[in-house]
């Protein structure tokens, strides 16, 4: 089970530029968040300040009720690049998670095993690195946030690099595994479909500087199907969103998807 | 799997002839220029003091190899000392300056200067400092070749992309995890850059130091025969030297390709 995550003004300046103006969300234990929001906007800041990996220049976070100091460590971060070690094969990558936490080997090297099947990569366990497609990389670090159960994920744009039908898979196993341990989710995506399907709640963000435009619900029930987006429901939260974007002025690649 | 099963194959597939091209056409160059020298030799036929003719210098190789054995192994010896002796004062030098902005500010510019006075020049003032012998020779060979060690250390170690270092520590690494896991075995590739260049130049280093002053090494007969115009034995040390060069690098190369089978230099497909 996840936990809630408090981000309570939170800024941040680079150099006397404001990346991102005081922003506050209250993120519920358990809950799917995801970000949307046009490049620029500090979506990934803002995941690197909730990880602890960064500091907000204003205002404190707390995760769990405990104000953040460090580097969180019960947490699965997916990077906006795959960030894989390339002297190490797929499962010592993934096994790397149990190497630095003292985990048991055995029960862990089990377990990458399945999400690696999962994510379409078995028989890949010991390949290297540079012998992956981008999207296959990616998917290794999406398994690699996974494989030690944390009570927090954070994704950043975890299905970029992906082809839809991968990102469709993805997405529909992203939500399994969610809805079995219960992590507290925040995800980051360029895809407001995919933003819909996955989420309870959506951030819309604008840029320079970053700040929450909107945060909308969305109520459609769970288990969520892939033909969920063919529903009026479904596709009134898309048009919403666009219509945010639109008044922001941005239009992006990826809002043709969701037309 | 089926996948990987043919990337396997592929890239064993073309790595067997390019192992034999790798050894045949180096061989035939040296073939060519053994002949062409054969060749200058008997069409000008120079004074044997200024041009000895391969079979000279190859008879000289074998009536003499005791003597040149010896002095090829104390050269040998010398690059061997001076090299890990490199290793061991450039890695530290290049953690501490990846590692600290005070000790990359005290010493790297002092360091960075001090590489442009000609270590050449200065191998008889380390001659008068320490006196004859071995050890001077090996000084001079780590003056010149610790250096390479410290910048590709340095770059390496500074290359870690950010993210890498984030998904560290969101792992809870320790510092000490952090550079055997993570900081390490990204610097390798550049760091085995800077150890071949180092392992040439610690041959240089060994010879320059046995030229200033010694009596014992393949500098040391050189100058000797030289001295005494005995140019076919010059050309016997001369080949010696080369081969300690060049094994010392293959040697390298080899502990290179041992030890980091997963980077693109050692994969012959090349990407
Ligand atoms: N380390 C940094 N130093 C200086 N400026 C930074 C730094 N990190 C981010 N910024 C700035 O902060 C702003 C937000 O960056 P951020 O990476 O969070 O955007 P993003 O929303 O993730 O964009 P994208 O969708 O392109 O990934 C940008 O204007 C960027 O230039
Ligand atoms: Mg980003």
């Amino acid at each position: 089970m996840g936990k809630s995550i408090t981000i309570d003004k939170v800024s941040r300046s680079y150099a006397g530029l404001e990346a991102l103006v005081p922003t506050s969300i209250d993120i519920q234990p358990g809950e799917f968040l995801s970000i949307v929001g046009p490049s620029g906007c500090g979506k990934s800041t803002l995941l690197r300040i909730i990880a602890g990996l960064d500091f907000p220049t204003s205002g404190t976070l707390r995760i769990g009720g405990r104000p953040v100091s460090k580097a969180e460590t019960d947490l699965g971060f997916v990077f906006q690049s795959p960030v894989l070690l390339e002297w190490r094969s797929v499962i010592d990558n993934i096994l790397l998670q149990a190497e630095a936490r003292g985990l048991p080997d055995a029960e862990y090297r089990a377990k990458a095993k399945d999400l690696l099947a999962a994510a379409g990569l078995a028989g890949f366990e010991n390949a290297y690195p540079h012998q992956l497609s981008g999207g296959m990389s990616q998917r290794v670090s999406v398994c690699r946030a996974l494989v030690h159960d944390p009570s927090l994920l954070l994704m950043d744009e975890p299905f970029g690099a992906l082809d839809a039908l991968t990102r469709d898979q993805m997405m529909v196993d992203l939500q399994s595994l969610w809805l079995r341990s219960r992590p507290t989710v925040v995800f980051v995506t360029h895809s407001i479909q995919e933003a819909v399907f996955l989420s309870d709640r959506i951030v819309v963000m604008a840029p320079r500087p970053g700040r929450v435009e909107a945060v909308l619900d969305v109520a459609l029930p769970r288990r969520r199907r892939l033909s969920v987006r063919g529903t009026p429901e479904f596709n009134a939260i898309v048009d919403e969103i666009l219509i945010h974007f639109e008044r922001m002025g941005v239009i992006r690649d990826d809002a043709e998807d969701a037309a | 799997m089926s996948q990987t099963d043919m990337t396997m194959q592929a890239s064993g597939g073309t790595g067997f002839p390019m192992r034999i091209s790798r050894v045949v056409y180096p061989l035939l160059s040296l073939i060519v220029i053994i002949v062409l020298w054969q060749v200058v030799v008997s069409v000008a036929k120079p004074a044997p003091y200024l041009l000895p003719s391969p079979g000279s210098v190859a008879s000289t190789l074998i009536s003499q190899f005791p003597m040149l054995i010896y002095h090829s192994g104390i050269t040998a010896f010398e690059t061997l000392i001076a090299f890990l002796l490199s290793i061991v004062i450039a890695l530290p030098l290049a953690v501490l300056i990846a590692r600290f902005r005070w000790f990359e500010d005290a010493v790297y510019p002092l360091l960075v200067t001090s590489q442009a006075v000609p270590k050449v020049a200065l191998a008889p003032l380390i001659l008068v400092w320490l006196g004859f012998g071995l050890h001077t020779n090996i000084v001079v060979g780590v003056l010149m070749a610790f250096f390479p060690v410290v910048i590709s250390g340095v770059v390496g170690l500074k290359s870690v992309p950010q993210d890498m270092i984030f998904l560290g520590r969101t792992m809870g690494l320790s510092q000490a995890q952090m550079f055997r896991k993570i900081y390490l075995p990204h610097a390798l590739p550049s760091l085995f850059g800077g150890l071949k260049v180092c392992v040439t130049l610690a041959v240089v280093g060994a010879v320059v130091g046995e030229f200033v002053g010694s009596d014992r090494g393949l500098g040391y007969l050189i100058l000797l025969s030289s001295g005494q115009l005995q140019t076919a034995l010059m050309f016997a040390a001369l080949i010696l030297l080369v081969l300690i060069g060049v094994v010392s690098f293959a040697i390298v190369q080899f502990v290179e390709a041992r030890v980091m089978p997963w980077h693109r230099s050692q994969r012959s497909d090349g990407h």
